[in-house]
């Protein structure tokens, strides 16, 4: 938000347009792109967190179990080397396309705003 | 008539301005870095004074003594600045109907006929040249049905052929309309061409009112 040009949200106010319609109609839809970047990226970092899901959820299997926690779970077992295989070739491709779609919709606010 | 006494210190700069503007057209000249957009600016609500006071008619935009400050959007002012600044995400259709209100004197059609920017409508804002986002731009603030309209250097981000095209329409839309309009600008050509009447202003504050141009040597 804070990338947006401050003269478009004095010409909206200028052209009678009060702060809340201005907000909605001129900042919230410039910065769109930006916010949901924001939220793939807090996303692709969940993938990552341990402590704090084990601690708040617990592992239960089939309910709160996410990558992090089965990779542990699996890392564990003697027959685990597959599935810990699988699981972090799933975590690396989620990365990726997490980032992939960031940088394209920073790419895409950066465009909006020129 | 615009009635304009203000006091502000920056700390580096101060601006202390008194003038009154008519009906015609008027326009504030000087050097850049003098002040002049801190005085559009302040009449058009985005900086408060310390001291002073502004009207425009009976409406009173900011008053020190009384204690009045009209928001930027109840002062019915069109404002268009140096760049463009079309709203990027949206079409040259809903950036000049954005600020349209239902008691504009002006309809669409007269608006796009005056200024030639029929053929615009559908397109997005990024597509047209600095010559016609301008066009839209008063446009866009025409359609706002202000009392008057502020110029910040409305022409210096043109080439030399798009910038006396645009003085052209600005002067079209004062008689067509009978819009008050000041304007800023630090070219005397500029003035010479458009105003009835120009306050210079230096470090400021202004020194010299005249309500003929001054005559190029």
């Amino acid at each position: 938000m804070e990338s947006i040009n401050p003269d478009l949200v004095n010409i909206s106010r200028g052209l009678g347009r009060g702060r809340l319609y201005t907000f909605f109609r001129i900042v919230l839809p410039l910065s769109l792109p930006g916010i949901l970047s924001g939220a793939v990226l807090g996303f692709a970092r969940s993938l990552g967190e341990f402590g704090a899901t084990v601690m708040v959820a617990g592992n239960i299997p089939f309910k709160t179990t996410t990558i992090p926690l089965a990779l542990y779970s699996f890392f564990n077992r003697i027959d685990g080397g597959e599935p810990v295989k699988r699981l972090v070739a799933v975590s690396l491709i989620l990365s990726f396309l997490a980032l992939v779609a960031s940088e394209y919709l920073l790419r895409k606010q950066k465009h909006a705003q020129r | 008539m615009l009635n304009v006494d203000i006091y502000k210190n920056f700390g580096h700069f101060v601006l202390d301005v008194q003038f009154s503007a008519g009906a015609g057209i008027s326009a504030l000249l000087g050097p850049s870095g003098n002040g002049k957009s801190l005085v559009l600016n302040t009449i058009a609500g985005f900086i408060k004074p310390e001291e002073g006071y502004i009207t425009f008619g009976d409406k009173v935009f900011w008053d020190s003594a009384q204690n009045i400050n009209m928001r930027p959007e109840e002062r019915n002012v069109g404002y268009i600045l140096q760049d463009s600044c079309l709203f990027p995400h949206l079409s040259v259709r809903s950036n000049l109907l954005y600020g349209r209100k239902k008691e504009c004197r002006y309809s669409l059609v007269d608006v796009v006929d005056l200024l030639e920017i029929g053929h615009l409508l559908d397109r997005n804002p990024r597509r047209l040249s600095g010559g016609e986002k301008q066009r839209v731009n008063i446009g866009r603030a025409l359609l706002s049905n202000p009392g008057l309209l502020l110029m910040d250097e409305p022409v210096s981000s043109l080439e030399e052929e798009s910038c006396w095209k645009i003085l052209s329409f600005i002067k079209k839309v004062h008689k067509t309309f009978a819009m008050p309009i000041l304007f800023v600008s630090h070219s005397r050509e500029e003035v010479e061409f458009l105003a009835d009447q120009t306050a210079s202003i230096e470090q400021g504050r202004i020194v010299d009112i005249r309500k003929k141009p001054v005559r190029l040597k």
